[in-house]
């Protein structure tokens, strides 16, 4: 396009710059090389329209001109453009602490979110109520819970949604609000405290969590109820016996957020299926932001279990007792003297010869009867066979001694053909030692409260064998046999006492016993026949 | 500034959690990513809460970057987005004035080339939190009236308006500086 030198210059400088600036263009140094040299700039666009209008004018802009406008800084840079200008490369530096602030926050190592859960080596709650799980369940007979520890947080956890603005605002407790929120029926106060703070507040972080205790018996699905969206870290109890269907020992985190907070209705993905958490803790973010540790208890079901086998255990011991038993007559037995015929016995004192009649009178008896017996003790324990206590069958051999003395005076009544009757009292003192082997037979009850402490209730059948039976006579001069002993006697026993354990298996017992002879043990008028001994003594006994 | 490939690695390190790495990019994005915050803040305190924020989210979601952009400009987005999220409450109390009395004001056209970047800070900082909002994404950040509308929740109608006064307030500003630096 010619341009030849115009008069009118200015005015259409000015009339130029009047168009730039209403249209908000910025004149490019290719629009006016358009306009000079395009020769078929479409009639619609600025150009095309500048272009129409400078072949229709009289005057056609000189090169002055087109400099002059490009040059305008008025139209080379409107406010905007020079604004953006300034700013384009202006840079400043921030203060160190920002970037101190940012590097707290950054995590050591970033893995894949999913993988950065599924190892457990991410984002974990830091917190461990085992003082409140314990408690809680302690209650239950043979608890063997352990609950695993959650593992602290190297480093605060985090929305994990970056949308999530709702919650995200909302993350920001007070300590009243977070305070109010747990439940103080289940948890004290001071278990509360103890649970740490998880992370700062003024940071996008998450405030003390509500404590929930849920009981997973009940089914109740704490997900949804409590809008769970992101689950921190998840911890379940390894004790086999609380275990249902959950794997093993689990301290993990999970991020499970997949869409917005607000939609209560998202889906939750846990690293052990919730179903099958029997216990454990639970720490999530609700859809709210709010965070929440939820204690999943174990299920008291009462199980039907196999009838527990039984047990034997045999143990061997040894025991000693003493024991006394009542003669048949007791005391001064004059008044119930009694007349026994000896016999006939001829004597003579050198000149006459004379019958004799020996009556006894027994005018007193003051001895008591003792027996002792000690000896060694077997037999086999039945455990598991009651549901508390223990059944045991107890034999063994003891070797029973008893000795007794008896204190008696004699009338020699003698009578002859040529003298009155001459009445003679002797005294004599009798000792008897026997020796018995006793061989117990019974049925033992043991049970106790205590580990150590215990009782013991025996009963059954002892039979005596005797071994040797001796009279010994002080005067030799006039001796009497005051009865036979049976030479075998069959006794119903009955015993009960403490025990006390040491260890798993010695148990040492002090026992009062009663035997009652069943058949005669004595032919005798002086002492019972079947007489009842009682005593006490002791036993210890080793199980293996 | 890093070249494509060293912007791939340094990308990299930094999702991996490569703490230098992370550095690297903090250093170099953060001056300029600054000037930004300052724009749209009023203290210091507030631009540093921005530039930490916009940087923390920056490193948490760096493994989602496509690439299909220069990082500087992805950044400066989040910056953006940052701080009208934080600033978000002021827009909403900013108060409103009459349209009509601040159109029909005559504008006169300044040059800037008499004032220094942190001159022209200052003033932006001066206004109104919504004009400079508004001012901000429309004259330097670039973005359209209509663009506007839905970032901030307003019409078009209401942006273009606000702009306008927003500009009346800096050029009288502007204005006023140059008569001091003449006089």
């Amino acid at each position: 396009m010619e341009r030849a030198e115009n008069p009118f210059a200015d005015a259409f400088e000015q009339s130029l710059q009047s168009a730039f600036r209403d249209a908000e263009l910025e004149p490019s140094d290719s629009l006016w090389e358009n306009i000079a040299t395009a020769p078929d700039l479409e009639s619609n666009s600025f150009e095309g329209s500048l272009r129409d209008i400078f072949s229709e004018a009289e005057t056609k802009p000189n090169d002055e001109v087109w400099q002059n406008i490009a040059q305008n800084p008025e139209l080379k840079g409107s406010l905007e453009q020079q604004m953006s200008g300034v700013f384009q490369d202006a840079t400043l530096t921030p203060a160190p602490k920002v970037w101190a602030s940012i590097e707290k926050q950054l995590h050591p190592k970033r893995f894949p979110k999913r993988v950065l859960w599924r190892i457990g080596g991410g984002v974990a709650a830091s917190l461990l109520l085992v003082g409140g799980l314990w408690w809680h369940n302690n209650q239950s007979v043979n608890s063997t819970q352990d609950l695993a520890k959650i593992e602290e947080l190297p480093q605060p956890c985090y929305e994990t949604t970056q949308e999530n603005h709702a919650a995200q605002n909302k993350v920001y407790f007070t300590e009243n609000s977070v305070n109010e929120n747990i439940d103080s029926s289940h948890i004290s106060e001071n278990q509360a405290k103890d649970i740490p703070s998880l992370i700062q507040k003024n940071g996008g972080q998450i405030a003390k969590p509500e404590i929930i205790i849920q009981d997973h018996l009940n089914q109740v699905d704490f997900v949804n109820n409590k809008n769970i969206s992101s689950v921190l870290a998840t911890a379940s109890k390894s004790d086999e016996q609380s275990k249902q269907n959950s794997g093993t020992k689990v301290i993990s985190g999970n991020n499970t957020n997949k869409s917005n907070a607000i939609n209560p209705s998202r889906e939750v993905e846990f690293l052990t299926p919730i179903q099958q958490i029997e216990a454990g803790l639970i720490l999530a973010i609700t859809d709210f932001g709010e965070p929440v540790l939820v204690l999943v208890d174990v299920p008291r079901i009462p199980q039907k279990t196999a009838k527990p086998k039984i047990k034997l255990v045999s143990f061997v011991g040894l025991s000693g007792y003493s024991e006394t038993f009542k003669p048949r007559f007791q005391g001064n037995t004059s008044t119930i003297s009694k007349a026994i015929q000896l016999g006939d016995t001829p004597f003579t004192d050198g000149l006459n010869s004379f019958d004799n009649d020996l009556h006894l009178a027994l005018q007193d008896s003051t001895s008591n009867l003792q027996s002792f017996r000690y000896g060694i003790d077997f037999g086999l324990k039945f455990k598991n066979l009651l549901k508390k206590g223990t059944f045991s069958l107890v034999s063994g051999a003891h070797l029973t001694q008893t000795e007794f003395t008896v204190q008696s005076h004699f009338v020699r009544t003698t009578s002859a053909q040529a003298h009155t009757d001459r009445q003679q009292i002797v005294g004599n003192q009798l000792q008897n030692k026997s020796q018995l082997l006793s061989i117990p037979l019974q049925v033992v009850y043991t049970s106790g409260n205590s580990s150590n402490l215990g009782f013991r209730l025996g009963t059954g059948i002892e039979t005596d064998f005797l071994l040797k039976n001796e009279w010994t006579h002080q005067n030799d001069e006039l001796t009497y046999n005051l009865g036979t002993a049976q030479t075998v006697n069959f006794n119903y026993v009955l015993s009960g006492g403490l025990l006390y354990r040491i260890g798993n298996h010695v148990q040492l017992g002090f026992d009062i016993r009663q035997k009652q002879a069943l058949n005669s043990t004595y032919d005798s008028e002086y002492l019972e026949s079947k007489p009842l001994r009682v005593g006490f003594g002791g036993y210890l006994n080793i199980e293996f | 500034m890093p070249q494509r490939q060293d912007e791939e690695r340094l990308i990299s390190a930094c999702c991996n959690g490569n703490r230098k790495a992370q550095k690297l990019l903090y250093d170099t994005y953060s001056p300029k990513m600054y000037v930004v915050a300052m724009r749209y803040s009023k203290t210091t305190f507030e631009a540093d809460d921005i530039l930490q924020e916009s940087f923390i989210k920056v490193f948490n979601n760096l493994q989602k970057f496509k690439q299909d952009c220069p990082l500087e400009f992805w950044i400066k987005r989040i910056v953006i987005n940052t701080a009208l999220k934080l600033n978000r409450r002021k827009l909403d109390k900013a108060p409103m004035e009459d349209v009509t009395e601040m159109v029909n004001e005559p504008s006169e056209e300044l040059t800037l080339s008499n004032f220094n970047f942190k001159e022209l800070l200052k003033m932006i900082q001066n206004l109104a939190p919504r004009y400079q909002m508004i001012f901000n994404l429309y004259a330097i950040e670039g973005y359209k009236h209509r663009e506007i509308a839905e970032m901030l929740g307003i019409t078009e109608g209401t942006s273009k308006s606000q702009y306008s006064r927003a500009k009346v307030q800096l050029q009288k500003m502007l204005l006023k500086e140059s008569k001091a630096v003449i006089d």
